[in-house]
């Protein structure tokens, strides 16, 4: 699949460093990392990201609240929400507000790769 | 029956048969009744002339020209008495009317007027005409009777008609409708109806063909019904029997099978297992109400999950969705999986599968590889493993040096026996012990929570041996022990522990050590003798030798099973070298400790597969071990090829944990810091886990170093690899075992 620019939030710099490095390895671009919520929405505009991986647990703005205020500003943006185990509930709400897919923590590179590349071939203008 | 075959139309028929009698008859009728008419009238007028004529005639005894007026009068008067008379007229013979009376009209002879001659009787000529005219309609009335015979006739005559009529319709319709009305009625409503056996070309000709035509379409539809009966019999048959199959499937698949829709109720079509699974009959009740969820939220996240996934008409979101629910379900005793299907229809269907069986094999499975584990490494490595068991032994008697002064209470330095501890974990691991090595990890963390602040390094932390006893039985160290061995001795038999530290002789050995007896005793001159006793000792020696790459192989075996423990990949730890016979009592010990080089060499040295491909390197790692035997030293290098030692993580650990102040660390080059680093409880990672956590690890080995009198160089390259070379000076024999024998500790070099 052609490679995406893609913008990682979260509040963990080892986790932002790990995603970035799988997402390399893959073939994508991270165009932006945003350390919170708030932030993300705040540079999503400008960056227009193909895809956003955000995480769930973020203090300030959780993830959901994020995904919801970035969706209201483009209703096409494609975010997939990164999430611990045992927070199913956490995840019907991210997908209620418009969320896409997820992945689990600790994230393995092949169910990263696949969640990715279904959405994107799934909900991307070609 | 019946056939008429040349006229077409019934009405043809009917006036073929009636027309000529008819006609025939009104003609008879009309001319006979005529003719009797005419015939009676006739005659009456006939005799009631000559009746008249008569009775004129007797009135007339005198002849005519001899009448007066008055008696022609009286004559005629008379005559018009009659009942029938209008009127009656003389005329003489010269035509002129001589007299008349009654009613009389113009033209007599329209009346029927009857001239009558009367003659003289005496003379021959004529008197003259009598002209009497008759009422005929009063004749008529005389006729009536013959009238009314006639009507009768008449009348007699149309019956007649009719009754061929009727005849005639009874021929031609009426059998043939009544035989049909008879056929009609005898019908018995399940046979097919019969057609009717009439041929002819008229209308009823064409009615029963058409008849004919609709029970023969009768007869073709009902056959065509009763075919369409059998067929969907069949289908019926086939379909009761393919929901039998699948039922049969359903319910002996042993898996529960249910569906619901947005109301959340279950559908009655469920299979029977579900009815084992929640122990009474399911059809109807709520979905949410029978699974057993964790919580209100487990079941709020069920119920919010499938009512998003119904009203989804995106496959894959509704797939998304539907993974969140739950995967696993425990129904009290039963432990089942769950897998979810959306059907077409918005219904949801679930597939429950009882895995408990499953899990308790599988628990089992996992019990028994790990005591065969056990049992297979105390078999291959007996002396170790009874060598183990007699130092843990001599560890719980005595968990560490004593610092006591020979006083009332006992006093140990903490740290040995932190690290004895440590060390004991790590080797009870790796010989596959379960609950000792946990036991011991219990122990560690309460040694570690002892009261007191930590002094600082080298001065003994001293604690009074009752708090390690305590810390021993509150950890059930000894139970653990038992537990672990309990397995032993259940596959092995008590003869296994019992018979320990057995030593296998080499027979060649053996043979050896009496030649060399032989020859001590086969000498009188001393100094010869003394050299065969030296030269008997370094035999006897050589028979509890055991060559070092065995010693190390022990360690060296737990590498590749904690490299996949820890998401890394290692092949087998290579061991080379010459083969080196050593004395196991001596370097033993140290060869066990090095158990925590190897351990940390998977830990901190490899890296994970995937850094190692962006690495360019082989993703699995490859640790080595090299002996190297001199003169006077013996040499064990090990070695890895992974990531190299973080000096910067290293040095801010050390500062972190108070080892080394802040400014001292700064100074320190990487030598120096590594040798910091085998100092007590300095470990360069965050988190402590069983694996190289507390930092004893190489302390232990440092210990060992200390009482063997080697040292050890560590040398590292980032991102290559790092090594360390372990140096154990080995007192030389005569050709016979380098004993190596504890000298005076020396301080340790570390080369940088």
């Amino acid at each position: 699949m052609r490679p995406l620019n893609i913008m990682v939030v979260d509040d963990s710099l080892i986790s932002v460093r790990k995603l970035t490095q799988m997402l390399s390895e893959m073939g994508h671009s991270v165009v932006h990392s945003a350390p919170t919520g708030v932030a993300a929405v705040a540079s999503y505009p400008t960056i227009r990201p193909d895809l956003v991986t955000m995480d769930i647990n973020m203090p300030d703005m959780d993830g959901i609240e994020a995904t919801r205020q970035i969706l209201a500003v483009d209703q096409g943006a494609l975010i997939v929400v990164v999430t611990s185990h045992g927070q199913q509930q956490m995840v019907l709400d991210a997908i209620n507000a418009g969320a896409k897919g997820y992945v689990l923590k600790p994230i393995r590179e092949d169910k990263l790769k696949d969640v990715i590349q279904t959405v994107a071939d799934r909900y991307l203008p070609v | 029956m019946f056939k008429l075959h040349r006229p077409g139309r019934l009405s043809d028929k009917f006036l073929a048969i009636l027309l000529p009698p008819v006609v025939l008859a009104t003609i008879l009728v009309s001319v006979i009744s005529g003719a009797i008419d005419a015939d009676r009238i006739r005659a009456e007028v006939a005799a009631k002339r000559q009746l008249h004529t008569e009775t004129i005639a007797v009135a007339l005894a005198t002849p005519l020209w001899n009448l007066d007026d008055g008696n022609v009068a009286r004559i005629l008067t008379t005559a018009v008495l009659d009942r029938d008379i209008t009127g009656a007229v003389v005329y003489d013979d010269l035509g002129a009317m001589f007299g008349r009376a009654g009613e009389l009209h113009d033209d007599p002879s329209a009346l029927g007027a009857t001239p009558i001659v009367l003659k003289r009787a005496d003379a021959v000529a004529e008197l003259g005409r009598l002209v009497i005219s008759f009422r005929t309609d009063q004749l008529r009335r005389t006729l009536i009777p013959q009238v009314i015979r006639d009507i009768a006739l008449l009348v007699l005559l149309v019956a007649a008609t009719i009754g061929a009529a009727i005849l005639a319709n009874r021929l031609v319709v009426g059998r043939p409708l009544d035989h049909f009305r008879a056929m009609l009625e005898s019908r018995d409503d399940r046979a097919t109806p019969r057609r009717v056996a009439w041929v002819s070309a008229d209308e009823l000709g064409t009615v029963f063909a058409a008849y004919n035509a609709m029970v023969d379409r009768v007869a073709a539809e009902q056959a065509a019904v009763r075919a369409s009966r059998d067929r969907t019999h069949e289908i019926n048959r086939a379909l009761a029997r393919r929901n039998e199959q699948v039922e049969l499937l359903l319910n002996s698949s042993g898996q529960g099978y249910l569906s619901f829709g947005s109301s959340f109720k279950v559908e009655p079509e469920y299979s029977q297992a579900c009815e084992r699974l929640f122990g009474r009959p399911i059809a109807g009740a709520s979905i949410l109400e029978l699974l057993p969820f964790d919580g209100a939220d487990g079941c709020r996240l069920f119920r919010d999950a499938c009512t998003r996934a119904f009203a989804e008409d995106d496959a894959y979101l509704a797939e998304v969705v539907l993974s969140l629910l739950p995967g696993r379900f425990e129904f009290g005793e039963r432990t089942c999986d769950a897998e979810y299907r959306r059907l077409a229809s918005g219904r949801l269907v679930m597939i429950l599968t009882d895995v408990t069986e499953t899990l308790r094999l599988k628990a089992r499975l996992e019990d028994e590889r790990q005591r065969f584990e056990l049992i297979v490494r105390a078999v291959a490595d007996p002396r170790d493993f009874f060598a183990l068991l007699a130092a843990f032994d001599e560890f719980l008697a005595r968990p560490g040096a004593d610092l006591g002064d020979g006083g009332a209470i006992a006093t140990f330095d903490l740290r040995t026996v932190q690290r004895s501890a440590h060390t004991f974990k790590g080797l009870f691991s790796q010989f596959g012990f379960r609950a000792l090595p946990e036991a011991l990890h219990g122990l560690e963390t309460r040694l570690m929570r002892l009261d007191g602040p930590a002094p600082a390094a080298p001065r003994p932390w001293t604690v009074p041996a009752a708090a390690v006893e305590a810390a021993l039985q509150a950890a059930d160290v000894r139970g653990a022990l038992a537990r672990d061995l309990e397995v032993i001795r259940q596959i092995l038999g008590e003869r296994f522990l019992r018979e320990r530290g057995d030593l296998s002789i080499d027979r060649r050995r053996l043979i050896a050590v009496e030649a060399g007896i032989a020859a001590v005793a086969g000498t009188d001159d001393p100094t010869d003798r003394a050299a065969r006793a030296a030269r008997l000792l370094g035999d006897l020696r050589c028979l509890r030798a055991v060559d070092l790459a065995d010693l190390l192989a022990g360690p060296a075996r737990t590498v590749p099973g904690l490299a996949a423990r820890l998401g890394k990949r290692a092949r087998p730890v290579v061991i080379e070298g010459p083969c080196c016979p050593v004395d196991p009592d001596v370097l033993l010990a140290f060869a066990r400790s090095l158990v925590h080089v190897f351990r940390n060499a998977v830990d901190h040295g490899l890296e994970r597969p995937d850094e190692r491909r962006a690495a360019g390197k082989d993703p699995a790692g490859q640790v080595r071990c090299t002996i190297r035997r001199g003169p006077a030293r013996l040499s064990i290098e090990i070695a890895d090829d992974g990531r190299g030692i973080d000096t910067d993580a290293l040095r801010a650990r050390l500062v972190a944990t108070g080892r080394i102040a802040a400014a001292r660390a700064a100074a320190l080059d990487r030598g120096a810091l590594i040798n910091a680093a085998f100092l007590d409880a300095v470990s360069s990672r965050d988190a402590v886990g069983e694996v190289s956590g507390r930092g004893f690890g190489l302390a232990a080995v440092q210990a060992e170093l200390v009482r063997l009198g080697g040292t050890v160089a560590v040398d590292s390259q980032p991102g290559v690899g790092t090594r360390f070379c372990f140096d154990l000076p080995v007192a030389a024999l005569d050709e016979g075992v380098p004993a190596v024998a504890p000298t005076t500790p020396r301080a340790i070099a570390a080369a940088g």
